[in-house]
């Protein structure tokens, strides 16, 4: 019945826009990166499988016709750190492969005719200085489609200021400016009229193409109004409104209306649990999921960061409640007149 | 039986329930010798699905490629392509009737 409903709004991915992904999911990891590797933070893990069920919930359009098959995503990356000498020095990775293939799989695509199967990793090494909030990165950028390119980027935080620039050889790719303005326990930050400062972001594709990203708490951390346009060219994107249960966001309620290509603007909303992420018509498929719409997306997820011992979703403002208790254990003394050995 | 649900989670093998090859036999129930059936994209590239000639009221082999989908099907009577107009393709073994229809030819699976 769902997925009959489902089937009536059909999305269809083309070769296209398949292969216009994989820079846009470049960016979105190199600004996954940055919110990641925080001077605060420790480690930050990360994985997702978005799989769809049916062979007609995503079919390929191609001059031949529609293909049943599966379109998917699948991504994994963590950035490790460590302390040496009053320092902490990271690793990172993220990798995803994504595209359509004509059959369903987790780990070896059976690669006909019309797959397409693009990868997309980046690598990076860190060193941060928890006690000023500064930490500065850089590293390498893979990405497979019909060609190979390597990209390399930099990266420079200073407690709610981040930059972080990439190049292809010598020339400029991209840009990510963040200023994220709003108070974060996380980040040592005490609670404040500051935690209703907004979290911006400017994304600098190129001199003529410019993205910002608006978030403004309007709730106790938990209630958010979110939104992405384009500067240059003036165009809007999405807009959101999100609940999270508790300011760690590991659990989500969000509703979006996004725009397509053709000016007309859709609602849609999703669910994102430990684990588990249900969407439906979300702005965030539609960016990194081939214009996903209209079709019922289940994704198996994670992305926490750990700081000390706390840990939280991405970019989110202050640590999960931490729930483990501490059971003093009682060593029984030993009585070296009995347990002398037996 | 509990194995067996775990087994196709963990590999998420629908394809062991979903085929992703069409086996097409061709059948001429027209009173012309027809030839190649044939896949045609929107610009015009052909695929040759049936390499075969078939004389009225006899079959083809059987020949299988991995399509499965809506396609644009097309068949050869001498050197004129005729359109079949576009077919879903669901997998397996199906039997491609080509019949005269008011003077035009029109295929239906079996």
């Amino acid at each position: 019945m769902l997925f009959f409903f489902a089937n009536a709004f059909a999305w269809k991915p083309t070769p296209q826009i398949i292969e216009e992904q994989v820079p846009q999911t470049a960016f979105a990891q190199l600004t996954e990166f940055q919110n990641a590797a925080r001077p605060e933070y420790n480690a930050y893990l990360t994985a997702g499988i978005i799989y769809l069920p049916l062979p007609n919930q995503s079919e390929l359009l191609t001059d031949w016709g529609t293909h049943e098959g599966f379109a998917f995503r699948q991504r994994l990356g963590m950035w490790l750190t460590d302390n040496f000498k009053g320092l902490r020095y990271g690793f990172g990775w993220l990798g995803e492969r994504q595209g359509w293939d004509n059959e369903d799989f987790l780990f070896l695509p059976h690669r006909g005719k019309f797959s397409q199967i693009n990868q997309i990793h980046t690598f990076g090494l860190t060193i941060a200085d928890s006690s000023k909030q500064l930490l500065f990165g850089g590293g390498l950028q893979y990405l497979n489609a019909n060609d190979e390119v390597l990209r390399w980027w930099l990266l420079g935080t200073w407690s709610r200021f981040s930059i972080m620039p990439s190049f292809h050889k010598s020339d400029l790719q991209f840009i990510n400016v963040q200023l994220f303005l709003q108070a974060r326990e996380l980040r040592g930050d005490k609670n404040s009229w500051q935690n209703y400062l907004p979290d911006l972001e400017f994304s600098f594709y190129s001199k003529d193409s410019v993205r910002m990203f608006v978030s403004q708490n309007i709730f106790k951390q938990r209630l958010y109004l979110e939104t992405a346009f384009w500067l240059q060219p003036k165009d809007f994107t999405w807009a959101a409104i999100k609940y999270y249960l508790e300011p760690s966001r590991l659990v989500a309620l969000e509703a979006t209306a996004t725009k397509k290509e053709n000016d007309k603007v859709y609602f849609g909303g999703g669910i994102t649990i430990p684990f588990l992420r249900v969407a439906y018509n979300h702005a965030d498929d539609y960016e990194t999921f081939f214009k996903g719409r209209g079709t019922w997306i289940v994704e198996f997820r994670l992305a926490l960061g750990t700081s000390g011992d706390s840990f939280f979703s991405l970019k989110a403002p202050k640590p999960a409640p931490n729930e483990t208790r501490r059971v003093p254990v009682n060593k029984p003394e030993l009585n070296p007149d009995t347990d002398s050995g037996e | 039986m509990l194995k067996l649900i775990l087994a196709l989670l963990l590999t998420s093998c629908t394809h062991w329930l979903i085929e992703t090859e069409t086996r097409i036999q061709m059948e001429n129930g027209t009173s012309e010798e027809i030839h190649d059936l044939s896949l045609v994209s929107s610009n015009g590239q052909i695929t040759v699905w049936i390499p075969e000639t078939v004389e009225p009221g006899k079959r083809s082999r059987v020949y299988g490629n991995e399509w499965v989908g809506e396609f644009n099907f097309a068949v050869y009577s001498g050197d004129s392509l005729i359109d079949l107009g576009v077919h879903r393709l669901k997998g397996g073994t199906v039997l491609a009737q080509i019949k005269e229809e008011n003077g035009k030819f029109a295929m239906q699976f079996k």
